[in-house]
């Protein structure tokens, strides 16, 4: 390719408003090409959307309980699956492509979630699908799937792998993939806000790949068509392709990408404020998310006990220990490495050592005989400071 | 009001101190333009009060404000006494003001709009950075944990593996996520709370307010001396200052990522603008921030490995793309005849690549992470392809391949691959990137029109170029 690179005279007003008319016809274009490329045959979706709330929901494997409008699924089955089955008519899987199950806002690493359905010619067979989920809902798009068809007789989220807490199901809902519903589905998550939770501040737009079709790529298709087109007819002209108008059709791309990016950051600015300004350490900490770690750690902070010594924060979560541990910062804190388990061994405390026990397998504290016990029999004597049960408790070393 | 006076201090005295000693490396040379001093000052002056932390503590001495500000303010005093112009001056060169006046109205505005625009975006993010406390785990995991503790002892105190500070049951070890890491990063957070006085998780990161303000302005600087317009290189620093990556490693400050970008980008477009001038206080200038970069994070080494195909490029073109050919059969015959797996550096190279470019391509081209920078890139390259290896645009074309090999090599020959697959380092590690590719793509916009922006010394290297 090739652009002359002769300076232009300044452009009139009306060159202006036709290079802007250009970069709006591109774009329409280019999203109509999107909604086309994501959108079934019917112009119209009615209903827009076929909605389950998760207390109408059953557990067909796994123990489930109902806590207000949520199924929370508590444990797997036996063969290591848990079902969850919403109940829905009948409907037309040509019409409804886009699912979504609305889970709550974590799970923890090595859950597994799987789609699950049954069509009327499908003889009884079950039709599964994976859904790549890590935050928020967890949405498939099933148009390209085979067996996505005919007539959908029942749906279901599988559940499979580890689960070490439980999850909130709140509800399931597939879209219409009418034109006038992708449409709307389209913008509407384009102007959504992607903070998921209190705490995570926004440093990648990765919550994106549940969007039908992400604004990028959209952008970057109108501006290439509005390019392509001043290219095109600067050829059949035989004249240089304006450069100015090249870049304004760039920065106008540019500008309304980073329009949508400035809201989000508003939004997220405003959040901040709200959520931590004006307020002393401990009480931003006790407004962030995580707030049940930070009143564990408080309670380990404010404890009575000997101060400037060694404190080894023992957990199997490894996110758990660490962050107790950031909390008790400055004092000398060893919470073990982030991907592999370190418990230390009986020899390797000192006399004065302060071990926190917290949701652990591999010690615990014996205190009636005022022991850590390892789970392979070693034991060490120690001073309670504090304790709740078999989670919690934090002893010094004798 | 305390904590303010002591912030604003804590930021502002090693950036004057900085610009000055930016100043002090022309003082035999023509006028270092004020806003190029600017810019590079915080990361020279920062850098400065690192080096001065580190020095105290090798001494034994425990930091104190009067001791640190004192520091600074003789470093400042010095460099401000170097930096008196002993050179002859050249006559006045064009001010800012000047050369917008000479722009047609629309650029005019289009400048303004820039301006405003990245000021909009800066103050915004500083709500954010003053407001919260530390987020994200890199920022409380790996870094501020040294931060703590060493502002508490008032000396830097060794940091040690899990299984180390197990094993020696010494009490005066610490530990924390990631012991490795250099010490640049919690050295400025410590440095920050001296001034405050006490440990303030929001304040201890206005290192990353003045970070995200003198990137710009450096950046400004070196546009206009590549040969842009005010408009242009206005509208370039506002392009890079609106990557939303960048914009969120700003927000959430307390990581060392934004400033290995703004580290290796300044070093980057340093080295390039000596490779066409040959002054040499840019190549000192240069080697600073790229020296600073080396002790930002341990990538730093690699990163600055980088600008050395650039030099040599800069000194023998022949020589140049010669060893970087070598470097690419090298590679291949690796990839042909090498072990499935070789340690280098604490990582391992592979034989035999991870696909990762899945994620790649939805975390530059799909997602939101970096507006239309990619598409940009490529249609840039794809524009000026003819001279990309141009004297002028050769070392920083050499600079830039080096550093994309980089990428492909760690994202898809090392285990690092795993990060890239689950979404933690994909777009963390290109920003190291950006602010050079930023410049470079600008770069090739700009090279082969008029460069009002050239100083004398240029000139006459242009000329001799012709």
């Amino acid at each position: 390719m090739s652009i002359a690179t002769a300076p232009d005279a300044t452009p009139s007003r009306g060159r202006w408003a036709g290079v802007a008319a250009l970069f709006a016809g591109s774009l329409v274009v280019a999203l109509a090409v999107a909604v086309t490329l994501k959108a079934g045959p019917r112009l119209h979706g009615t209903p827009p959307s076929i909605d389950v709330a998760g207390k109408a929901m059953q557990a067909a494997k796994g123990r489930a309980r109902v806590d207000g409008q949520a199924i929370v699924l508590e444990t797997l089955g036996a063969d290591g699956v848990g079902l969850i089955v919403a109940p829905v008519a009948a409907f037309d899987a040509d019409d409804y492509t886009r699912v979504t199950w609305h889970i709550g806002p974590t799970a923890a690493r090595g859950t597994e979630f799987v789609m699950v359905w049954r069509t009327r010619d499908g003889r009884g067979r079950t039709f599964t699908a994976p859904i790549d989920w890590s935050s928020g809902p967890a949405t498939i798009d099933l148009s390209r799937n085979p067996e996505w068809s005919g007539s959908i007789q029942g749906v279901a989220l599988a559940v499979r792998g580890a689960l070490p807490v439980p999850i909130s199901i709140a509800g399931f809902s597939v879209r219409s993939n009418a034109w006038d519903v992708t449409l709307g589905d389209i913008v509407r998550q384009w102007l959504e806000w992607p903070r998921s939770d209190g705490r995570r501040a926004i440093t990648q737009l990765g919550s994106e790949a549940r969007h039908v079709a992400p604004v990028l790529p959209v952008v970057a298709g109108g501006v290439a068509l509005g390019i392509a087109f001043l290219i095109v007819r600067a050829r059949k002209r035989r004249l240089p392709v304006p450069t100015w108008a090249v870049a304004a059709l760039f920065l106008a791309g540019w500008m309304l990408v980073d329009l949508r990016w400035q809201t989000i950051l508003w939004r997220q600015h405003a959040a901040t404020v709200a959520q931590f300004a004006g307020k002393s350490l401990d009480e931003q900490r006790e407004a962030d998310s995580d707030a049940p770690i930070f009143d564990v750690a408080r309670k380990i902070r404010d404890a009575k006990r000997a101060h400037g010594g060694r404190i080894l924060v023992l957990s199997d979560n490894a996110h758990l220990r660490t962050r107790v541990g950031w909390f008790l910062y400055p004092e000398n804190v060893y919470y073990g490495p982030a991907h592999r388990p370190s418990l230390p061994s009986p020899e390797q405390l000192r006399p004065g050592d302060q071990v926190v026990l917290l949701l652990i397998r591999g010690i615990q504290w014996d205190a009636g005989r005022g022991m850590l016990v390892w789970a392979d029999g070693r034991t060490r004597a120690a001073r309670e400071i504090l304790s709740d049960g078999t989670a919690f408790a934090m002893v010094e070393i004798e | 009001m305390i904590d303010a006076i002591g912030g604003v201090a804590s930021v502002l005295l090693p950036w004057v101190a900085g610009t000055y000693a930016v100043r002090a490396l022309w003082r035999r040379a023509p006028a270092v333009p004020g806003v190029l001093a600017v810019g590079y000052g915080y990361l020279v002056g920062a850098f400065a009060a690192t080096c001065t932390m580190r020095a105290l503590s090798l001494a034994g001495m425990r930091w104190n404000l009067p001791v640190l500000a004192g520091a600074m303010i003789v470093l400042g005093a010095i460099a401000w006494w170097l930096a008196r112009r002993t050179a002859p001056a050249d006559g006045p060169s064009p001010g800012l003001r000047q050369a917008l006046a000479a722009e047609p109205p629309v650029l005019r505005w289009l400048f303004r709009i820039a301006l405003a625009l990245v000021a909009i975006r800066l103050a915004g993010l500083a709500v954010d950075v003053l407001a919260a406390p530390l987020r994200g785990y890199d920022q409380w995991a790996h870094w501020a944990t040294k931060a703590r503790v060493w502002f508490e002892h008032g000396r830097m105190v060794p940091f040690v593996s899990s299984d180390m500070w197990l094993a020696r049951g010494d009490p005066a070890l610490f530990t924390d996520g990631n012991p490795g890491h250099p010490g640049t990063i919690p050295l400025l957070q410590a440095w920050t709370a001296t001034f405050l006085g006490a440990w303030n998780e929001s304040l201890i990161n206005l290192p990353w307010i003045a970070l995200a303000i003198a990137l710009p302005v450096a950046f400004f600087a070196q546009a206009r001396l590549a040969g842009a317009s005010a408009p242009l290189a206005m509208v370039a620093a506002w392009l890079l200052m609106s990557l939303p990556v960048l914009d969120g490693h700003i927000a959430v400050a307390g990581a060392a990522d934004i400033f290995m970008g703004a580290a290796y980008g300044l070093a980057a477009m340093a080295a390039w603008r000596w490779s066409v001038t040959r002054e040499a206080p840019m190549a000192w200038l240069a080697a600073i921030v790229a020296v600073a970069g080396l002790a930002i994070k341990v990538e730093g080494v690699l990163w600055m490995a980088t600008l050395v195909p650039g030099v040599v490029v800069a000194l023998s073109r022949r020589a140049g793309l010669v060893l970087a050919g070598a470097a690419v059969i090298a590679f291949a015959g690796w990839l042909a005849f090498g072990p499935a797996r070789l340690p280098m550096m604490g990582y391992a190279l592979l034989s035999r690549p991870i696909n990762v470019l899945p994620t790649l391509i939805d975390h530059v081209l799909v997602f939101d992470n970096w507006h239309l920078a990619a598409y940009a890139l490529v249609a840039i390259v794809a524009w000026r392809w003819r001279i990309l290896l141009a004297p002028r645009l050769a070392p920083m074309t050499m600079t830039m391949a080096a550093a994309v090999g980089l990428v492909v090599v760690v994202y898809f020959f090392t285990p690092a691959a795993v990060g890239v697959a689950d979404e933690t380092l994909v777009n963390r590690f290109l920003l190291h990137l950006a602010p050079a590719l930023a410049f470079y793509a600008l770069l090739l916009c700009v090279e082969g029109r008029e460069r009002p922006g050239d100083q004398p010394s240029l000139q006459a290297t242009n000329a001799a170029d012709a």
